[in-house]
């Protein structure tokens, strides 16, 4: 009896637990097979969730058709010739490249300055990161517009990138990376005689590279997908991010194929996933450390 | 011989050297641009003429504009409706979770849940609008199928916000999941233990053991969780631009339309410091949580 009774609990377990997962993914699903459909099939009800035809066209157009337009060669729909979707894969890989590389660095150094170093005016600093790390960009944007704009920077992917490195997120995170390795490597270097440059750069700064890559998929993946901070600070086409790039794409579609949609979103997802699978320990431990932040 | 002293006045040198840059930027483009916001809410200004002095006029209209009661009240519905259902879905996921003992399985379901993370709110948001569409989506379609009435998902100002809480909650339950998992993985044993010796099972297990002992857990979640969502504007503007009317409209988006497209700079700040305000009681809230939560351990 009581043994019936675990098996019905198991069963139904797993069904919420698969109920839960076919939600999730069929979403998904129907976006990868009507990535592959003809336009004409892209809208039909009702809907296929398999891949029937496997058009791979479609990807061709969404990446290249603003290109050949240009060329005078008129390849598929309307939405893919306005939309330079390879110039706006570039800009976010160099958008999530310097943000990522230099959060890391500079993160690193205030990290460990804040973990093993002395100095006056330690204490004050440390708070003035924590009082800002819950500091939303939503709040700060106008004024960090304005700045830009007086710059000669709104509009272009400095301006993205370079309010985005300093991170007090980061630094915190990194601080208490360095304050897990234990200070006996520190003794043991000046009683060598290496200077306090040789034991930051030759000991705790490889030392402190699992933080570094939690950080650096977070801010990979938080900047590949940011949405707010690119619609206001870039206005031109060709300086878009994928984001941009995706919702400029469904505005340009009137009527008719929605696959050319799809398979832009399929191409924006791919980098993600990559870093999902190369690192997802460290991005579930990045984010709840982050889930700190607030 | 170590100079001790030296040692002292390189690591100053080298402290200063190395917090330079991050100090400067947050100071440039965090706690400068809050300072400035609260000042910039006392004034008039479109950037092109200039500032003029408006005292709390801004503040003034935004307890009397019915389109910022509006859009307050949405942001605070939205984040309470994700609350809740992230709380309810990502508790009982991760207590699923522990019968799970397969760990290709586990690796499995704990992806699924995690993968709408790893994608824009904003893409997400644009293939869910052709799921959700009320004449020809895919949702109405099942549901006219098995005969029960189609819903106006985003085409009605009493619906749409509640499918705007079901597209965020879809791309964010795998968070409030992670948080739970970590919750039970945490469960002092002895008490599970001295529970199964009882014979306490089933339902009121769940109720008088589980809830009790991840309750730090529901808070933090909760407060985390309410922080991020009244921060919400990928999903209602790319669903449907807030509309119709402004039933859509969150406090985020109102600030993207006062400042960015009516070009009230004056205003706009005085939405986001009022935003502000909201986060910055829940990250209060939050700290006092985390000092119970640390107290449990």
């Amino acid at each position: 009896m009581n043994r019936l009774r675990d098996y019905r609990g198991q069963a139904a377990v797993y069904l919420y637990l698969v109920a839960i997962s076919v939600v999730i993914l069929v979403p998904l699903l129907w976006v990868v097979s009507t990535s592959l459909r003809l336009p004409v099939e892209s809208y039909s009800l009702p809907p296929k969730w398999l891949p029937t035809d496997f058009r791979w066209e479609n990807y061709y157009e969404v990446l290249f058709s603003y290109y050949l337009e240009k060329e005078g060669i008129f390849v598929g729909s309307q939405a893919s010739a306005n939309v330079p979707f390879l110039h706006m894969m570039k800009n976010s890989f160099v958008v999530c490249f310097f943000v990522t590389f230099g959060q890391i660095f500079f993160c690193a150094f205030a990290g460990y300055a804040f973990a093993r170093l002395k100095f006056p005016g330690k204490d004050v600093l440390f708070w003035l990161v924590l009082a800002t790390m819950m500091i939303p960009i939503q709040v700060t944007i106008i004024p960090i517009y304005i700045l830009l704009f007086n710059m000669g920077l709104h509009d272009t992917l400095t301006g993205l990138i370079l309010p985005a490195i300093p991170s007090a997120f980061g630094t915190f995170l990194m601080r208490q990376y360095y304050l897990r390795i234990p200070s006996v490597l520190e003794e043991a270097m000046i009683i060598d005689g290496g200077t306090q440059w040789q034991i930051f750069w030759r000991v705790y700064f490889p030392l402190g590279t699992p933080g570094m890559v939690v950080l650096g998929i977070l801010a990979f993946n938080y900047h590949w997908n940011e949405f707010f901070r690119p619609l206001i600070l870039l206005s031109t086409d060709s300086n878009f991010t994928v984001p941009l790039g995706i919702v400029a794409l469904r505005d340009y579609k009137m009527t008719g194929s929605i696959s050319v949609v799809l398979a832009g979103i399929v191409l924006s997802i791919i980098p993600a996933l990559c870093i999902y699978l190369f690192g997802q320990k460290h991005l579930i431990e990045g984010l709840l450390a982050g889930s700190v932040k607030g | 011989m170590i100079d001790v002293a030296s040692l002292r006045r390189t690591k100053t040198i080298l402290g200063y050297l190395f917090v330079a840059p991050t100090i400067i930027g947050i100071l440039v483009f965090t706690a400068g641009p809050i300072a400035f916001s609260m000042i910039l809410s006392l004034f008039y200004w479109d950037i092109l003429s200039p500032m003029k002095y408006a005292g709390i006029e801004h503040y003034r209209w935004l307890a009397e504009d019915p389109v910022a009661r509006t859009v307050f009240q949405n942001t605070f519905v939205f984040g309470v409706v994700v609350v809740v259902l992230q709380n309810l879905l990502g508790f009982t996921l991760a207590l699923c979770m522990r019968n799970v003992l397969n760990k290709y399985f586990r690796f499995f379901f704990r992806s699924v849940f995690f993968m709408p993370l790893l994608m824009s709110g904003a893409t997400v948001s644009v293939f869910m609008a052709y799921f959700f569409n009320t004449d020809f989506g895919i949702v109405n379609y099942y549901l006219s199928i098995i005969g029960l009435p189609t819903v106006p998902w985003v085409s009605s100002s009493d619906v749409v916000l509640l499918t705007t809480s079901i597209v965020y909650t879809w791309q964010h339950v795998g968070f409030t999941f992670i948080l739970f998992l970590g919750a039970f993985s945490t469960l002092p044993t002895e008490v599970l233990d001295a529970a199964d010796v009882d014979g306490i099972t089933g339902w009121r297990k769940v109720w008088y053991l589980y809830l009790p002992l991840v309750s730090p857990t529901i808070f933090f979640a909760s407060v985390i969780g309410f922080i991020h969502a009244v921060q919400v504007f990928d999903h209602p503007y790319v669903l449907t631009r807030g509309g119709p009317g402004d039933s859509n409209r969150t406090a985020v988006m109102m600030i993207y339309d006062v400042a960015f497209k009516d070009l009230e700079f004056g205003y706009g700040s005085a939405v986001a410091i009022a935003l502000f305000a909201v986060i910055f009681v829940a990250t209060m809230l939050q700290f006092w949580a985390q000092k119970k939560w640390v107290f449990y351990e």
